[in-house]
């Protein structure tokens, strides 16, 4: 990992202008020579604030963690998959593109590289909701670049392999919190939903521990369907039937979910998936993803997956992670 | 979406149960009613039938499509549809009772528990594999290893390719139609004896009907109903079942190792997961598969075997490569090749054969029809360097006969074999070499065409006694071995079957070959010793053979195409044979209508020509002797001429009345086209016209529509305008209120208190009062603008009012000119026309009138202009300079805005009035050229009357 003080480059407004998201850390400097930390990583850089320091020609410390050859690696792979048509084919890509993503997060590069590539080939949400997420909370849209990025490699390592079906699973993945931007959107409805993802019915629970509003309440209860609405309103994903998988995000085993409390055997491998990737990340400005995502990913089947629905699609995950390692194992 | 516990009550109809039935109810403590204990007012779950073909008396019972209950048939039905159009979910044979998984699908049916995974359906299930479909038609690598699979469980795989290839289809087929959704999962295993194959996907819009509606028993050439039934069919067992709460369905196909589960027996389940009894719970011991077996998959072609047809008794028969492949009760083995080892001998069915050492099964009596069917007609062959061997029924493993085909020539060979008829039974001979043959044995050649075909072939015999073989070089190689085992009488066996004669039906190549073996020793054929016979047999008869295996090898393609040919040929011959048949037919019927038609000729000559006839041959005779007719005679004759010409008349009348009536017909015909053109040209042009009136009418609802919705539109503008209107009232109210208190600061703060209506909005200090006096001097500015732009029309309004006077005014002068132009005609005329006068007053005199009222509106009008100024100069020298702006602006802005709207309506109607008098000048104008054009006339008609009057005597000058 590169360290944070060291490696920094002065980026001028105009050049960071050209960027979607932040693909490091931004600091501004005072006159006096004082730092203010303005960004972190995988945050969207919004025209608000391009348009706030254009004018002054703002020039910014900039500190990169994406590799650009390990993202146009992710970027070509992702493209040649794009144009294959035959299963085996198919087959072979993902497996090569779980190999080298293996291969590159088994050290300590930065998550960040995987998830601008597919980001770049494969986001289809439209532009004014991206903004929307980011307006509600940064947070919201930087967990959707890293949760769709999961998304894609846990689809790959359960046997999805078209490329239009692993884009239907990142879209999906990434806009799963966009019913949450709301009015009455707040810190407790974004710590609801990461206490959901421990164990069913805990979010609830949490918030009325809180005490969070009624509203707040509300806004957690309902942003399954909101999403589900807004995914069909927009009209993103070449398998529309997929956006139902929206309304499966805290949906889990004994039926305590909601909102429709399944049972446990009744949630899919393809519904597993998207709630397996979006499980991984919170929402919380706490997460870097830059060290070791791959022994993240193995030793993520802790207690709180045991009893869920998305254990079989993590089994799958790891047993396609240590695939490789065995190999290395026996190439060595 | 939670379930709900469901009470179970079985009615039973299906007589006896099965003691497996009987005990597992038993032990799942489930109440099954008899009939006879029935009150008729028990609320049944399900019901238990079987062999039960009409369903309306339990219809009409039990009321079965309103209810929630569940038929169980426990045997197969005639009609699949019939069963579950009648509710029934659950087919089941004794046969899966007796199993260990019969169990499994009773728990599964009657607790309706399952999930999308395997093990969630039948718990205990050992997950084998998984994939997911999202392309349907890129799924061959996934169905091979899935077909694999079930080879390596040891079940008919082929049975899953099938069914898993026309499912898939079945459910693209519902993807276009929007009722499923992709990606399918896919899951497969085994438990025991069964392999299992389950998918599951998303299903908004499908109905458990949607599927039942395109079930049948008989094959359907409607693709979706073929390609379901087939699916159902390729299973031994097949399950849907709908997932209600997560809007998901799961097909599941199962297939057992016993053979006759899979022949006698199949069962079906259609469920849909709603509610669920709790009797007994099993851990699932499935597991997922790994997602990165990217090996090869094994060659299991050797363990295809075809299933035979369901008409006649089934009988196994395997195919294959493999040597010694032990067969089951009643299945027929073909063992080795005929010819060399890798080219076939005979046609080869199967997906096997490709691959494998060509293998011709013959499976009964139905499979000897099928091109694929090989008979062997037990002849002898000259050449054998390549034997065959048909191994029969002799063992005790009870081996049928088979048949091999493409040994001998077409020609050596009764014709019945190539067209591929099957020999009555009772002229049969069983090609085996037991004496107790099975039933099941094939027929192939009859007893005496064994005798003078089989038995003149000496082989050499092998370890069977009653198997006869004529071998090659190679004795001990198998493969080369062409066994024959026929029913051959125990008297050839015992002289060793040695060759006695060439016989009649010897095949002429047989014949051919001994003649040339007898020519090179140097004998004749009879002179043959039974050592030369032996060597001709050892050495020259298998070389014989193996060439003509060549050559019908080779031939095949020939002989195949010649057979299509043949049969083309003979259906032509068959159709030409019916044309031919109704032409004759045809030619006959002619004949005897011509026949007919002549004897009716016949008989119509009239009698009395015969007599004319005579007649006018005797007098022809007598002018021919030059003999001279008598009076009489020449009477007669006269008579003869006139009754011919009178004949000669009628016939030319007759003929003009044909060509009339054919020209008649021909008119009427033409008229009665035309009239048809014309009747059609309106039909259409009607037609057309209700197109054109319906369009218009369309046309004219959607105007009306418009118009409606601009009524609407207006209506609510006017209300919009009339709520304005009402709170300037209010405000002008308030206004007048206000000014009539004494102007202060509490007075002002009063009124802003009531006019600001968000109270949360405090603004302090000099910001505040800054904001609000910019806002003032904006609207200062803009009710300046409006003042100026008012005054702008304003003096318009004058120029045009003073226009209007100028004319008003040009106009009154023409009056007064045409008045005195009319008084001076008055004068003249009224000396002579007294009366045209009259009129003319009471014109003027209203037009007069029009004028005064006129003037007096101009008046007014100017009254109010000159008020209008007034009121403008008084407003422009009230407004101050803007820069001063203070709080008592205010009170004079709400003023001026109140003086503005009022300059506004005085415009209005100034501008109404206006217009009101340009109107009246048009009239004025018309009237004018009225009075002109009566004026114009007057003096016309006093011209005309003083040149029409009389001249005084002497008066006037001379011309």
């Amino acid at each position: 990992m590169i360290p944070i003080e060291k490696n920094q480059t002065k980026v001028p407004i105009k050049d960071l202008a050209k960027k979607v998201i932040c693909e490091g850390h931004l600091f501004l400097s005072t006159k006096e020579g004082r730092k203010f930390y303005l960004m972190k990583p995988g945050v969207l850089i919004d025209p608000a604030f391009v348009k706030k320091h254009a004018p002054l020609n703002t020039v910014f410390e900039f500190c990169s963690v994406v590799d650009p050859q390990v993202k146009e690696r992710f970027v070509t792979l992702l493209r040649e998959l794009r144009y294959l048509q035959f299963e085996k084919d198919l087959q072979r890509k993902c497996f090569e593109i779980v190999e080298h993503f293996h291969r590159v997060y088994s050290g300590d590069d930065h998550f960040l590289s995987f998830a601008l590539a597919c980001y770049e080939e494969l986001c289809g949400i439209p532009s004014e909701l991206q903004l929307r997420m980011h307006e509600t909370d940064m947070h919201l849209f930087r967990k959707g670049i890293y949760s769709g990025a999961f998304a894609v490699i846990t689809a790959m390592a359960n046997d999805y392999y078209h490329f239009t079906m692993i884009r239907d699973f990142y879209n999906l993945t990434f806009a799963l919190d966009l019913g949450l931007c709301d009015a009455n959107y707040s810190y407790y409805v974004a710590q609801g939903c990461n206490q959901e993802n421990k164990f069913p019915g805990a979010g609830k629970a949490w918030m009325e521990q809180e005490h969070a509003s009624e509203n707040e309440i509300g806004v957690f209860l309902r942003h399954p369907e909101a999403t589900y609405r807004l995914l069909k309103k927009a009209a993103v994903l070449s398998y529309p039937e997929l956006a139902e998988i929206a309304l499966y995000q805290h949906e889990l085993s004994g039926g305590n979910g909601f909102p429709r409390g399944l049972r446990k055997g009744q949630i899919s491998s393809w519904e597993a998936v998207v709630l397996f990737a979006d499980s991984l990340v919170e929402i919380s400005d706490e997460f870097t993803f830059d060290t070791r995502v791959v022994e993240y990913l193995l030793n993520h089947e802790s207690e709180k997956l045991k009893e869920l629905p998305v254990a079989k699609v993590h089994r799958k995950l790891s047993k396609g992670l240590r695939y490789f390692e065995g190999e290395e194992e026996t190439g060595s | 979406m939670r379930k709900t516990e469901r009470a179970l009550a079985i009615l039973n109809l299906a007589g006896a149960l099965p003691a497996e039935l009987a005990e597992y109810f038993a032990a799942r403590k489930i109440p099954v009613a008899e009939p006879a204990s029935a009150t008729g007012a028990e609320a049944w779950s399900h019901i238990l039938v079987r062999d039960l073909e009409d369903y309306t008396a339990l219809e009409e019972t039990h009321g079965l499509r309103g209810k929630d209950i569940s038929l169980v048939s426990l045997s197969q039905p005639k009609d699949l549809r019939a069963v579950v159009a009648h509710q029934g979910h659950l087919v089941l044979d004794d046969l899966w009772l007796a199993s260990a998984f019969g169990t499994l699908i009773l728990d599964k049916f009657f607790q309706s528990y399952g999930g999308i995974e395997l093990g969630d359906n039948y718990p205990a299930f050992q997950e084998k594999g998984s994939f997911n479909i999202t392309n349907p038609f890129s799924v061959g690598d996934y169905f091979d290893r899935v077909v694999s699979q079930g080879f390596e469980e040891g079940i008919e795989a082929l049975s899953v390719k099938t069914f898993l290839d026309h499912l898939v289809m079945y459910l693209t087929s519902l993807r276009n139609e929007e009722k499923i959704g992709m990606p399918i999962e896919v899951t497969y295993g085994a438990f025991g004896d069964v392999f299992g194959v389950q998918l599951h996907f998303f299903a908004q819009g499908l109905s458990l009907g949607d599927v039942t509606r395109a079930l049948s028993s008989a094959p359907s050439r409607r693709p979706l109903e073929y390609y379901l039934n087939t699916a159902v069919h390729a299973a031994d067992f097949f399950d849907f079942s709908y997932l209600a709460s997560a809007s998901k369905v799961i097909v599941t196909g199962l297939w057992t190792k016993d053979p006759r589960m899979a022949f006698e027996n199949r069962g079906l389940m259609f469920s849909r997961l709603e509610a669920q009894a709790k009797l007994t719970q099993y851990p699932s011991l499935g597991e997922s598969s790994s997602l990165v077996s990217l090996g090869g998959i094994a060659d299991h072609s050797e363990k295809v075997v075809l299933r035979g047809t369901a008409d006649g008794p089934l009988e196994k028969v395997t195919v294959g490569g493999a040597r010694g492949a032990e067969s089951k009760d009643g299945a027929i083995t073909v063992h080795g090749l005929a010819g060399s080892e890798k080219e076939p001998a005979t046609r080869v069915t199967g997906s096997a054969a490709a691959e494998k050492d060509a293998v011709t099964i013959v499976q009964g009596q139905a499979a000897a029809e099928r091109d694929g069917a090989a008979l062997v007609k037990g002849g002898p062959a000259k050449d054998a360097d390549a034997a065959t061997t048909v191994k029969g029924a002799g063992k005790k493993t009870a081996q049928a006969g088979a048949v091999v085909k493409g040994l001998f020539d077409e020609e050596s060979l009764p014709p019945e074999l190539f067209t591929g008829e099957v020999f009555p039974k009772e002229e049969n001979v069983v090609v085996a070499g037991d004496l107790e043959l099975p039933e099941a044995a094939y027929a192939v050649a009859s007893e005496e065409e064994i005798k003078d075909i089989v038995t003149v072939v000496k082989g050499k015999f092998e370890e069977e006694e009653h198997v006869i073989r004529i071998a090659g070089e190679k004795l001990d190689v198998d493969k080369f071995a062409f066994r024959i085992a026929a029913g051959i009488e125990q008297e050839a066996k015992d002289n060793n079957l040695t060759l006695k004669t060439l016989g009649q039906k010897l095949p002429d190549a047989i014949k051919k070959s001994l003649g040339e073996f007898a020519t090179v020793v140097g004998k004749s054929v009879d002179d043959l010793s039974s050592h030369e016979l032996d060597s001709f047999k050892v050495k020259h008869l298998p070389q014989m053979v193996q060439t003509v295996v060549k050559e019908v090898s080779a031939d095949g393609g020939l002989t195949a195409r010649l057979r299509i040919e043949n049969d083309k040929l003979k259906a032509q011959i068959k159709s030409l044979h019916s044309e031919l048949k109704i032409i004759k037919d045809s030619r006959t019927q002619m004949a005897q209508i011509q026949a007919r038609a002549v004897q009716k000729a016949s008989e119509i000559k009239p009698k009395a020509r015969d007599a004319e006839d005579a007649l006018r041959r005797e007098f022809q005779r007598k002018l021919d002797a030059r003999k001279v007719l008598d009076d009489t005679e020449s009477k007669k004759l006269a008579e003869l001429l006139e009754e011919e010409g009178r004949l000669l008349r009628e016939a030319r009348e007759a003929e003009i009345k044909t060509k009339r009536m054919s020209l008649e017909i021909h008119q009427k015909d033409s008229f009665f086209q035309q009239e048809l053109e014309k009747v059609q040209k309106q039909v259409k042009a009607k037609d057309f016209m209700l197109i054109k009136s319906k369009e218009t009418f369309t046309k004219l609802l959607a105007t009306k529509d418009k118009e409606i919705t601009d009524l609407y539109q207006n209506v609510e503008q006017l209300t919009k305008a009339l709520a304005t209107n009402l709170a300037q009232l209010k405000a002008a109210a308030r206004e007048e209120k206000q000014s009539k208190e004494p102007k202060g600061g509490d007075g002002f703060k009063v009124r802003m208190e009531n006019e600001t209506p968000a109270p949360n909005i405090i603004v302090t200090g000099d910001q505040a009062s800054k904001d609000e006096s910019r806002k003032l001097n904006i609207l200062n500015t803009k009710l300046q603008n409006q003042v100026d732009s008012s005054k702008k029309e304003l003096g318009k309004l004058t120029e045009r009012a003073s226009s209007d006077h100028a004319l008003i005014m040009s106009l009154r002068q023409e009056k007064a000119k045409l008045e005195q132009l009319l008084k001076k005609t008055m004068a003249e005329t009224t000396k002579e026309k007294t009366t045209a006068s009259a009129p003319n007053d009471q014109e003027l005199k209203r037009l007069q009138a029009q004028n005064q009222v006129l003037e007096t509106q101009l008046r007014d009008a100017g009254v109010k202009v000159s008020t209008l100024e007034s009121k403008i100069l008084e407003l422009s020298k009230q407004q101050k300079p803007v820069g001063a702006v203070d709080e008592a602006s205010k009170v004079k802005i709400t003023h001026l805005e109140a003086s503005v709207k009022k300059l506004t309506m005085d415009i209005v109607e100034s501008r109404n009035q206006g217009a009101d008098m340009k109107k009246e000048i048009n009239k004025l104008r018309q009237e004018k050229t009225g009075l002109q054009n009566q004026i114009e006339k007057m003096k016309k008609d006093s011209f005309k009357e003083k040149g029409a009057a009389p001249k005084k005597p002497g008066g006037g000058k001379a011309a």
